[in-house]
């Protein structure tokens, strides 16, 4: 006759392993042991998303070494507000909140430097802030990858010249594919301005985007 | 009304096609949008964009980014060292109370040495001659001794000496001692053994008479300026509110 010795032998212990190890490599439990002052957690974190906040900060701001810098100041928020940090939401929500919030701080501080420009006299067809002049570059190219090089450079020069409270939501959605809940999260506001505000970035881009369309 | 209808459906169908995700937008084909040709045109150009925008994928943070990242984090948090202790808030409160406190003794020793300091000052000058009409000088009046040294011209001269270096320096006179000298005796002249000093001035008024040029007289009276001490010293001192 058998008997069970211990309780892995009915057969669940695979299971609760795989929970387990899945806890232990959640975001909310690597900042848990970054917290508590393990380094190895915190690299775990931040190879998890350096490359999505630095792409996303450089689709705000269009400004590469900018961008490192700010994600590299995100890093930096999120390690030493670890002891504050609670778990109301996912971590990405909460790391993409503050990377938006500096490249929005980052934006406003280049605006204000920029204080005559050309192309303030381009206005919004809403009243809005004004829009950059950046018409796309129409003339053919020969080599695939140069077009497609080209086109995205527009396409980023497209985004770059929308405005701020449009850019985020746009590039949240369409490029980080993003669900319309989260991007409310993160950008604390409703889903239905969320909603309005990428149609309205949209609309913005293709107009810019007219050739390439 | 059939247009009214249809730019309802319009509508409707580009709002859902802007909320499909990309994918969705593949599969998905709403009646409207096959029989409207501005819909269907709306939803290629809506999923060339999307495609366009999709596309650009994700830049790579720098090889280095992790290095340079713990280089900042070590560097704020040696910034930041100071900062933390500080932002304790019982910590901050106990060193605010013991700056108050110490701020508060420090204050106190100072004003307990300056008041010592002042104290020596205050009995000199009480006992320094303050005018020439209590304290005649010298050379008018008589001759200054001292009970410890008689006849001699040297040490007779050695009050006067000193008396011209109080007005020089006060702060050297406040911390002389006296206590060790005798009271100075004035030796008054032989007809005035009295211990009172003879008062010179009148107790008249001046009386100044002026005359203009058309001969008109004006008389100014000065009233004498008393302090007293001419009433007490020359034994005239009468009650209040009798004319002398």
């Amino acid at each position: 006759m058998n008997t069970l010795t211990t309780i892995d032998e009915l057969g669940f212990a695979p299971a609760l392993q795989r929970e387990e190890v899945e806890e232990r490599t959640s975001d909310h439990a690597l900042l848990e042991a970054t917290r508590t002052g393990d380094e190895d957690a915190f690299a775990e974190l931040v190879s998890r998303y350096r490359n999505q906040i630095t792409s996303y900060i450089y689709r705000m701001t269009n400004d590469y070494d900018g961008a490192v810098d700010l994600a590299q100041e995100t890093f930096v928020r999120v390690y030493r507000a670890a002891d504050r940090y609670q778990r109301t939401y996912a971590f990405s929500t909460y790391i993409y909140r503050i990377a938006t919030n500096l490249a929005i701080s980052e934006l406003r501080k280049r605006k204000r430097r920029k204080l005559v420009s050309i192309t303030g006299f381009f206005q919004s067809d809403d009243g809005g802030e004004p829009q950059e002049l950046n018409p796309p570059d129409e003339r053919p190219l020969q080599d695939f990858e140069l077009v497609d090089a080209e086109r995205r450079q527009a396409v980023q020069r497209a985004i770059s010249t929308l405005p701020e409270k449009y850019k985020a939501p746009l590039i949240l959605r369409d490029v980080d594919g993003r669900s319309y809940d989260e991007i409310a999260r993160i950008l604390e506001t409703s889903e239905g301005t969320v909603k309005s505000r990428i149609s309205r970035a949209r609309g913005f881009l293709k107009e810019k985007m007219r050739a390439y369309l | 009304m059939g247009i009214a209808m249809s730019n309802k459906e319009c509508k409707e169908a580009r709002r859902q096609l802007d909320e499909f995700t990309l994918a969705e937008l593949a599969v998905n084909s709403l009646d409207h949008v096959t029989s409207c040709a501005d819909c269907s045109e709306f939803r290629t150009r809506q999923m060339r964009l999307r495609q366009l925008v999709g596309n650009l994928g994700v830049v790579n943070a720098p090889a280095d980014f992790d290095f340079k990242l713990r280089a900042r984090i070590a560097q704020a948090e040696i910034k930041g060292t100071g900062l933390g202790w500080f932002e304790s808030s019982a910590l901050r409160a106990g060193l605010m109370a013991t700056a108050i406190l110490l701020a508060v003794t420090v204050s106190f020793i100072a004003f307990n040495k300056s008041a010592n300091e002042n104290i020596p000052s205050v009995a000199i000058k009480q006992e320094r001659p303050t005018g020439p009409q209590i304290f005649p000088s010298v050379e008018t009046v008589g001759t200054v001794q001292s009970a410890t040294l008689d006849s001699n011209n040297q040490q007779e001269e050695k009050p006067i000496k000193r008396y011209v270096a109080t007005q020089t320096n006060s702060r050297r006179l406040a911390t002389a001692d006296f206590s060790k000298e005798a009271a100075p005796v004035f030796a008054i002249g032989p007809a005035k053994q009295g211990g009172v000093f003879p008062i010179t001035t009148s107790g008249q008024p001046l009386r100044i008479s002026v005359e203009d040029r058309s001969g008109n007289a004006r008389v100014i009276t000065v009233p004498t300026v008393s302090f007293g001490s001419q009433r007490v010293m020359s034994n005239q001192y009468v009650s209040k509110g009798s004319n002398w």
